[in-house]
Order: C-alpha cells, then sequence, then structure tokens
C-alpha cells in the first residue's frame, strides 16, 4: 500500500466519523426537540458536548493534516478550488464547532441542570440545532467539492 | 456535472452517513450503559432503532445502488470480480442482513425491556452486552469496506 493510499483510508474515514456522527447527532438532537423532553435535551447537551471534544475536533484535526499531506504527495496544488474550498471548510467548521457548538451544548445541559423554564430550553436547543445544520450543510458541500473536484 | 461525478457524490455521502452515524452511537451506546440510568437507556435503544431503520438503512441502499451504478459506468476499469468490488458488496449484504434482521429490531426489544425490569436485570445486561458486541462487528466489517474501497488493493 503506497504512503498517500494510506492517508486516504485515514482521510476518508476520518471525514465519515466527522460528518457522519454530526448527521446522525442532529437527527437526535431535532427528535428531542420535537419531544419536548427537558431530561433528554440535558443528556443530549451533554453528549454533544463530550462528542464534540473526543470525536469532532481530533477527527476534523486529522482530515486537515491528512489532506494536506496527500497534497504535497500528488500533482494536486493548494490553489486547485477543491482543495481551497476544503481547506477552508474544515477551518471554518472546526472554528464553528469549538467556539460555537461546544460552548452552547455545554449552556443547555447547564440550563436544565439549573431548572431553567422549558421555554429558554427550547430556545437554546433550537438555535444550536440550527447552527449545527449549517455547519452541517457547510461540511457536505466540501465533500461534494472533493468528490466531484469542480473546476480541475 | 457527469453521471459517474454525481453518483461518487452521492455514494460518499451514503456511506459518511452510514459509517460515522453508527461509530455515533457505538459512543452514545457506551454513554448510556454507563449512566446505568433505565430512561437514558431506554432512550438510547428506542432513538437507535429510529435511527438505524430511518437513516442507516435508507443510506445503505443508496450506497449500495450509487455503487452498482459506478461499476456499470466504468464497466472498462471496474469489473464485478475486483477485490474491491467483492468486498464492498459482501460488507453491504452482511450489513444490511444484520441490520434489519438484528440490530434494529433488538434495539427496540432491549428498549423495551430496560424500562420494564431495568438496567440491572441479568438478562438486559445480557442483551445489551451481545447488541453492543454484534454493532461493533458491524462496523469493524464496514470499516474494512471502507479500506478496501479507499486503497483499492489488487487493482
Amino acid at each position: 500500500m503506497s504512503w498517500f493510499k494510506f492517508l486516504l483510508f485515514v482521510h476518508v474515514t476520518a471525514t465519515a466519523v466527522w460528518v457522519g456522527a454530526g448527521v446522525a447527532l442532529e437527527v437526535v438532537g431535532a427528535r428531542f426537540d420535537k419531544a419536548g423532553d427537558p431530561a433528554a435535551a440535558a443528556a443530549y447537551g451533554k453528549h454533544t458536548a463530550n462528542l464534540g471534544e473526543k470525536l469532532f475536533m481530533p477527527c476534523s484535526i486529522l482530515v486537515l493534516v491528512t489532506g494536506i499531506l496527500m497534497v504535497l504527495d500528488s500533482r494536486w496544488e493548494f490553489q486547485d478550488a477543491f482543495i481551497a474550498f476544503g481547506i477552508g471548510a474544515v477551518i471554518v467548521s472546526s472554528v464553528i464547532g469549538a467556539a460555537v457548538l461546544g460552548p452552547l451544548s455545554n449552556k443547555l445541559a447547564a440550563l436544565v441542570e439549573e431548572g431553567a423554564p422549558a421555554s429558554a430550553i427550547n430556545v437554546q436547543t433550537k438555535r444550536f440545532l440550527g447552527i449545527a445544520r449549517l455547519n452541517t450543510l457547510l461540511l457536505v458541500v466540501a465533500i461534494f467539492f472533493m468528490s466531484v473536484k469542480p473546476f480541475s | 456535472m457527469e453521471v459517474n461525478e454525481l453518483l461518487v457524490f452521492i455514494h460518499i455521502l451514503g456511506a459518511i452517513v452510514w459509517v460515522g452515524g453508527s461509530i455515533t452511537v457505538q459512543f452514545l451506546g457506551a454513554r448510556a450503559v454507563k449512566a446505568t440510568d433505565p430512561a437514558v437507556m431506554q432512550r438510547f435503544g428506542s432513538e437507535t432503532e429510529w435511527i438505524g431503520m430511518h437513516v442507516f438503512m435508507p443510506a445503505s441502499i443508496v450506497v449500495l445502488a450509487a455503487g452498482i451504478g459506478l461499476v456499470l459506468k466504468n464497466n472498462s476499469a471496474w469489473d464485478w470480480e475486483d477485490p474491491f468490488v467483492v468486498v464492498g458488496l459482501l460488507g453491504i449484504a452482511f450489513s444490511i442482513i444484520v441490520g434489519s434482521a438484528f440490530l434494529g429490531p433488538e434495539s427496540g426489544r432491549v428498549g423495551k425491556l430496560t424500562e420494564e425490569k431495568g438496567p440491572g436485570d441479568p438478562e438486559v445486561k445480557k442483551r445489551i452486552s451481545r447488541l453492543i458486541n454484534v454493532s461493533r462487528f458491524e462496523l469493524l466489517v464496514l470499516v474494512v469496506v471502507v479500506f478496501f474501497m479507499a486503497v483499492k488493493p489488487g487493482t
């Protein structure tokens, strides 16, 4: 197995874990939001914060590092549209995850633990899910650029 | 955009939703077992059953259909006998059968049983442990398939 193929395998697997987990969490989150159950919202907030730190962040770093190494080991260039977009999307998504979604999910769990009113919990849940959806959409567009490689 | 490129995108996206989602379920399942709270475990069981039937199952069918389409479109380069195609088809068939015949329905049954008997019940513990082991093995098969698809050994 060549170095490039090994990098490709790690890159694809890490992307699958990162984006697939994001989609699965959104589906579950939407169901919890619909159910309007504060205990479920608290559990969801805690699990999401935990997964963000222990799964999403390491995977996003792995995707970025293997992506850069693949460019260095191929005929591709950093100026190619799909690479520029991919790197931009990974960076933006990581920043959104660490600076917005992580603190929001912690806040959601804290609100439930404090016994905040259901309306406040609902507002927080909807805000979290809205931003998470935009983040996932950004990653899906990045996957489109990676698999179709337009303008190259 | 050509049909081939569209099929690649759909194939990859379907695999990402399927494999990544399954890994998330593993993480959440391990935390639910640790929590030993009947409500959390019951909720986990019913959510796993729902997501298995409504997300993973359709995603696996999309992956299979797009994969078959790709082999048909690229029959000059790829063949049904190519190792990565054979492993991919076998892996998907195995996962669809295990998921629809065991993992999905059993998650729902275990969720209900936990609600009735509590997480400390020996039968509940045994069935949760079996569920986790089978889903881990299924996930391992899927990761091997991803390896064959990405690396394409023997081609």
